[in-house]
């Protein structure tokens, strides 16, 4: 399936709170056995990750970060975690791999659930479901109700990353972005040096089925501003 | 005899001396003085759902009819002129045979602190009314000042505490604050919500904290409970987590001085007490053993949901309130003619079992004044009679008692004041649903 609706009552699962998640079993490798206790912590998110390829070309460009993608279709998740558990297999001896994995997830309802406040450095959101109609808007990812939750995941200076390939979707996300007090958009001389801008253009599954079709894609990136004085 | 319908919610002057109810899509006013009651106001909401509907249906048509045509001009196609010229008018679906009865609620009715104004909710349009309180005018005290639409039901309400803004959360998890003052305008997807939840809203709060900074506290059918700044409203402050289940109520508790308390409950099997300044749990009073005997097989999960054995029950909190002193807490489990009563130890942080009462028929809804605790119940098989029950604390005894002579006035009053009002008698579409709440319950879709 093509989508999954955000509203639904999955049955999902989620840690009751953050410091109750369970994040050995995803990332074994940064499991202390001593202390029993997670050596890192998860800092970038791949938010509707699809098939895993951003993840994959982000895994050795940040070795010392731990990277999750997050998606909301089952069939997706499965593939990814076999991907991800092939890379590793493949790449035992240089330990390859072992920062990455997939959580199947509704990070619009469930954020909060698994990050604590400030915990992300990174967001990326690559070719999120348009949906096009008016009265659907409030199902897309970037709203400036979410963007409030998002913020409060992300570290003061942390990144979001979007990129699409519908223009109208581009200029809603930039417009909500722009217009939400805690982000700041960084301008094309900041894309152009930033290797993540790169990675997201050309790593995606679906970034490259945009560029087999020779069709645009739209990228917009914003800086966390420190939180205000409370008034 | 014709039955008055059961008073679905209720709200009180803090003396006591102007009772509001609801019953069914009217609001009537009662005035109590030395005991005795007699109906001062009454309001009906008579708009057509039909008519939102219609409105609704020809705005979508005229929408898809400017789409078509411009479609079809940029592929040149001459049928756009036709199109343009033909004047069809708009479809109003009609329900079809065996279609649930639609119901035109009124709820969350709410006094402004200053006791001026009273705000509803309605089914109807999905709008926020609000009535101005003339006690001078002997016909009506309530007359409407403004009556504002909204794109999805608001589900709660608040209103800020020099009773200038009314904070509205709706059934789809935003929230939208509105000046009490300001014209009524059109709400669509260019009025941005001041933030949200993705998930239905249940219950909202605004509080201030010991340093005087303000806050909205929301709590959704997803076990969140959100405490964002005001007006910075996109500032989070954190989420308080610890619910398994939805969430149906929330009160922070007039007695506490500092502010810093919060209840909570819904689905669980808990009363959650929080310290919400700090996101810390203080405790949590299980009521499981004292609700028990009152769950019954009207309690019994629906089909779809049922186990082999079908002997699943579900049950939730409906309602909690904070009484003004003596730190307690009451609240009740949807369906049952228990009310419980808890008190707040101070020493330890717990909520401990105060007192319980059991009521002759279901408990519907419940608020509180300086003095009072009101109690509607589920009356209908009373021949009108129980439709309310006004209990005072006693000094003597140090717990709550049943003013009988006041419930009983109260009592004879609506059944001689309404038994003419055809608007407020159980009608042909049967008592309006009572027991909603745990509708909000979550089973899951698992092929998704």
């Amino acid at each position: 399936r093509a989508h999954s609706n955000p509203f639904s009552d999955h049955q999902l699962e989620y840690p009751e709170k953050p410091a109750d998640m369970d994040w050995s079993k995803l990332y074994p490798y940064y499991y202390d056995e001593n202390t029993k206790e997670m050596t890192k912590k998860v800092t970038i998110t791949d938010i509707g990750c699809g098939f895993g390829g951003l993840l994959i070309d982000l895994s050795p460009e940040f070795p010392n970060d731990l990277i999750l993608g997050m998606e909301i279709r089952v069939q997706v998740t499965n593939y990814v975690e076999d991907r991800i558990i092939a890379l590793r297999t493949n790449n035992v001896e240089t330990k390859g791999y072992q920062n990455i994995n997939v959580l199947r997830g509704n990070a619009m309802k469930f954020l909060p659930n698994f990050f604590e406040k400030g915990q992300l450095s990174k967001m990326f959101f690559c070719f999120p479901d348009p949906h096009f109609k008016q009265r659907k808007h409030k199902a897309r990812i970037i709203t400036n109700t979410l963007l409030s939750e998002y913020a409060y995941v992300l570290k003061e200076g942390g990144i979001i990353y979007t990129i699409t390939d519908v223009e109208d979707l581009h200029i809603w996300m930039a417009k909500h972005l722009e217009e939400h007090p805690l982000f700041e958009r960084l301008d094309e001389t900041w894309e152009s040096n930033d290797k993540c801008v790169q990675i997201m253009r050309h790593a995606t599954e679906e970034g490259k089925k945009v560029e087999r079709k020779k069709g645009d894609k739209f990228v917009a990136c914003f800086k966390r501003l420190p939180t205000p004085e409370i008034i | 005899m014709s039955l008055i319908h059961p008073i679905q919610d209720i709200v009180s002057s803090e003396d006591g001396s102007l009772i509001f109810g609801i019953i069914k899509n009217e609001v009537v006013v009662f005035r109590v003085e030395e005991g005795k009651s007699q109906l001062v106001g009454k309001w009906v909401d008579e708009l057509d759902r039909n008519e939102v509907i219609r409105e609704k249906v020809e705005k979508e048509q005229a929408r898809q009819i400017a789409e078509n045509i411009t479609k079809k001009r940029k592929t040149n196609d001459e049928s756009a002129k036709t199109i343009e010229s033909e004047n069809k008018t708009a479809k109003i679906p009609t329900p079809g045979l065996g279609a649930p009865t639609v119901y035109s609620h009124l709820r969350n009715v709410t006094l402004s602190h200053g006791e001026k104004l009273l705000i509803i909710c309605a089914d109807s349009d999905k709008s926020v009314i609000i009535f101005d309180i003339d006690n001078d005018n002997k016909e009506n005290v309530l007359q409407l000042k403004k009556r504002q639409p909204y794109p999805k039901r608001p589900n709660a309400i608040a209103i800020s505490d020099d009773d200038k803004l009314i904070v509205i959360a709706d059934k789809f998890g935003d929230v939208y604050t509105m000046s009490v003052d300001s014209d009524v305008k059109k709400i669509d997807g260019n009025v941005e919500p001041v933030l949200g939840h993705v998930s239905m809203l249940t219950s909202i709060v605004v509080v201030k904290d010991s340093e005087n900074k303000k806050y909205i506290i929301t709590a959704d059918r997803d076990e969140h409970i959100k405490v964002t700044h005001y007006p910075q409203t996109y500032i989070v402050k954190h989420w308080l987590f610890g619910h398994n289940e939805f969430i149906s109520s929330l009160s922070v508790p007039q007695w506490n001085k500092t502010n810093d308390l919060l209840l909570s409950a819904g689905g669980d099997r808990y009363l959650y007490l929080w310290n919400w300044g700090k996101n810390e749990l203080l405790s949590k009073f299980n009521y499981e053993k004292l609700i028990d005997k009152y769950i019954t097989d009207a309690h019994l999960a629906s089909e779809r949901f049922q186990n082999e054995e079908n002997n699943l029950r579900e049950y939730c909190v409906s309602k909690i309130v904070s009484l003004p002193s003596n730190r307690l807490v009451a609240f009740f489990v949807e369906a049952t003619p228990l009310l419980i009563i808890l008190k707040y130890s101070p020493e330890d942080n717990t909520l401990k079992l105060f007192q319980t009462m059991e009521f002759a028929f279901n408990i519907i809804t419940m608020n509180v004044n300086n003095n009072q605790l009101l109690i509607t119940l589920d009356n209908h098989e009373s021949q009108n009679k129980d439709f309310i029950k006004i209990l005072d604390f006693n000094e003597n005894t140090d717990r709550f008692s049943t003013n009988e002579s006041l419930s009983n006035n109260l009592d004879t009053t609506i059944a001689s004041t309404l038994i003419e009002d055809k608007t407020s008698h159980i009608g042909s579409t049967g008592i309006y649903p009572l027991y909603t709440t745990i509708n909000l319950k979550k089973h899951g879709e698992s092929y998704s």
